[in-house]
């Protein structure tokens, strides 16, 4: 009988996004001796923590300040942006503010 | 997530809070009216001040700080005289202004009682409810939305929840969890319980929007199957600011009304008028039935087989105050960010000395507010009200047999009256 490939105790399928709090954990022991290969280990989750904290400190209209309790910053994350809806106690502002990390052109439809 | 210093900014509820300021700008349920019938003394905690409501001898409603200025006793052991209420520790007396009228053990002549007042609230009745206002003055009106003026059936479920008022409001913009918590769930506990799921909660959401509008915030929906023409998205129905949620279908109309006791306390009742329509109302008077909702069993665990049940879960497991900087927000929850958007930019209204949304203060306005509400619900037709009643908070009622014999009745009729 031919020897059986060793199998990757786990198996990555593309790189995982980065949690916030850093890469996952990665939990899976390697195995022992004469003891034949499973299923592949899980990775085990980080928890997220919510905390990406809010990248800007001024109103896009008026440039009050938004650091202070009375400004509404809210962070919803859409997809694999994170929106902050802001309310500017100073001028009125209404709008959401999203940080872009890469400029994304042109999505091919139903591609 | 939202910031700490901004979560508390959204679910204080004391006096000196900026919320506590704006919410003062409202009118609140404090008691059923018949309950000063039964006795004519009550203790309310509102906003997180306790307080004592009674109904003196002239039928003065009267709203006073709990303790007595004298020696701090409390006036909920007072005796109702017919002006005002006497402490039963010295016998001074308050009128329902604050007012001092008599300090029996002191001298003859003295004007010491001139020199003392209590804190004083008005107090009106509305729809067989007692109303407080706890804001400064002029007050406005207390609005007459229509649930509380039209004829119907009225029916009252209510219950004293250990949870911060705000987290049951964020429910009243959370479209989608209709369909997981009253379909999935239910459905899930469906296969094991046998717990009756209703079939006009499993509707898939396609669309919600939110529309800011003079009372608060029109909710709606697009199921799976409905077109924009349906009632969930056309006409929708209100979250009513900063408190209540204007809901029903098929000839229920309910107010769901989240009284902020304190922080982390909330007075939650189901105020519904029944009136199929197209038959005669049964005979009824104006004292409400009334009755507690259970929301826990005798282990202690949330009794979660009926929709308001498991809506009591969500809120209450959330914690008394929820910690929303842990919280992941998604696209979903936009009703959410738009609600607590508003409450933030009316506690600016009222710092900047404004009247904030839903103040009413002329009075051809309010002879009655006809909110926006879907009658065809989940276009579900005369299946939604009956799943409504059974699986809902309404299987407490004293009355449901009758409620549901109405419904009946009127959908024979008008059975009779299509085949006619």
């Amino acid at each position: 009988m031919p020897d059986r490939p060793e199998l990757p105790v786990a198996e990555f399928r593309g790189a995982p996004p980065e949690a916030p709090n850093g890469p996952p954990r990665r939990t899976a022991q390697p195995r022992r001796p004469g003891e034949p290969p499973g299923a592949p280990e899980p990775i085990w989750a980080t928890p997220t923590s919510g905390q990406l904290g809010v990248p800007f400190s001024f109103c896009p209209r008026c440039g009050a300040s938004l650091d202070g309790p009375r400004a509404f910053v809210q962070e919803l994350w859409v997809s694999e942006e994170s929106v902050f809806h802001v309310w500017c106690p100073g001028c009125g502002f209404v709008g959401n503010v999203v940080p872009v990390h890469r400029m994304v052109g042109h999505e091919a439809e139903g591609g | 997530m939202l910031s700490k210093e901004r979560n508390e900014r959204l679910t204080r509820v004391g006096k000196g809070t900026p919320l506590g300021e704006l919410l003062r700008r409202y009118w609140y349920p404090v008691a059923f009216a018949h309950e000063l019938d039964d006795w004519p003394v009550k203790k309310v905690r509102l906003l997180g001040e306790d307080l004592v409501l009674y109904r003196d001898g002239s039928g003065n409603l009267g709203l006073l700080h709990e303790l007595c200025p004298h020696r701090r006793a409390s006036l909920v052991y007072g005796a109702v005289e017919e002006v005002g209420i006497r402490c039963g520790y010295h016998g001074w007396l308050f009128d329902h202004t604050g007012r001092c009228l008599e300090q029996p053990a002191e001298p003859k002549g003295s004007t010491f009682k001139e020199r003392v007042t209590t804190t004083a609230y008005r107090v009106q009745e509305l729809g067989g409810m007692l109303w407080a206002y706890l804001g400064p003055e002029p007050a406005p009106l207390l609005p007459r939305y229509d649930v509380f003026v039209m004829e119907g059936l009225r029916d009252v479920g209510h219950c004293l929840l250990p949870v911060n008022f705000m987290q049951i409001m964020e429910n009243a913009v959370d479209p989608t969890h209709v369909e997981w918590l009253h379909g999935r769930y239910f459905r899930f506990l469906q296969e094991r319980t046998g717990a009756r799921a209703g079939r006009t909660f499993q509707g898939r959401h396609v669309k919600i929007a939110f529309d800011v509008f003079e009372h608060g915030i029109i909710k709606r929906r697009l199921l799976e199957g409905q077109s924009e023409e349906d009632d969930d998205w056309k006409v929708g129905h209100p979250l009513v600011f900063p408190y209540m949620m204007r809901v029903g279908g098929g000839g229920a109309h309910q107010m769901q009304i989240r009284v902020p006791v304190d922080d982390e306390t909330t007075w939650f009742i189901l105020y519904t008028c029944h009136d199929p329509g197209g038959i005669e109302l049964p005979p009824h008077d104006d004292r409400l039935v009334t009755y507690e909702i259970p929301w826990l069993d005798e282990k202690g665990n949330h009794i979660v087989d009926y929709i308001e049940g498991q809506d009591i879960m969500a809120w209450v497991t959330q914690g008394r105050i929820a910690d929303r900087t842990k919280e992941h927000l998604g696209k979903s929850d936009t009703g959410v960010a738009l609600l607590r958007r508003l409450v933030f930019e009316n506690i600016a209204k009222v710092e900047r000395g404004e009247d904030p949304l839903g103040v009413i203060r002329d009075p051809a306005a309010n002879v009655r507010i006809d909110l926006p509400c879907e009658r065809n619900k989940f276009g579900a037709g005369d299946d939604f009200i009956v799943e409504w009643i059974e699986g809902g908070s309404s299987r407490y009622s004293p009355q449901k047999d009758e409620i549901l014999a109405l419904y009946r009745r009127a959908q024979e009729a008008r059975r009779v009256g299509v085949g006619a």
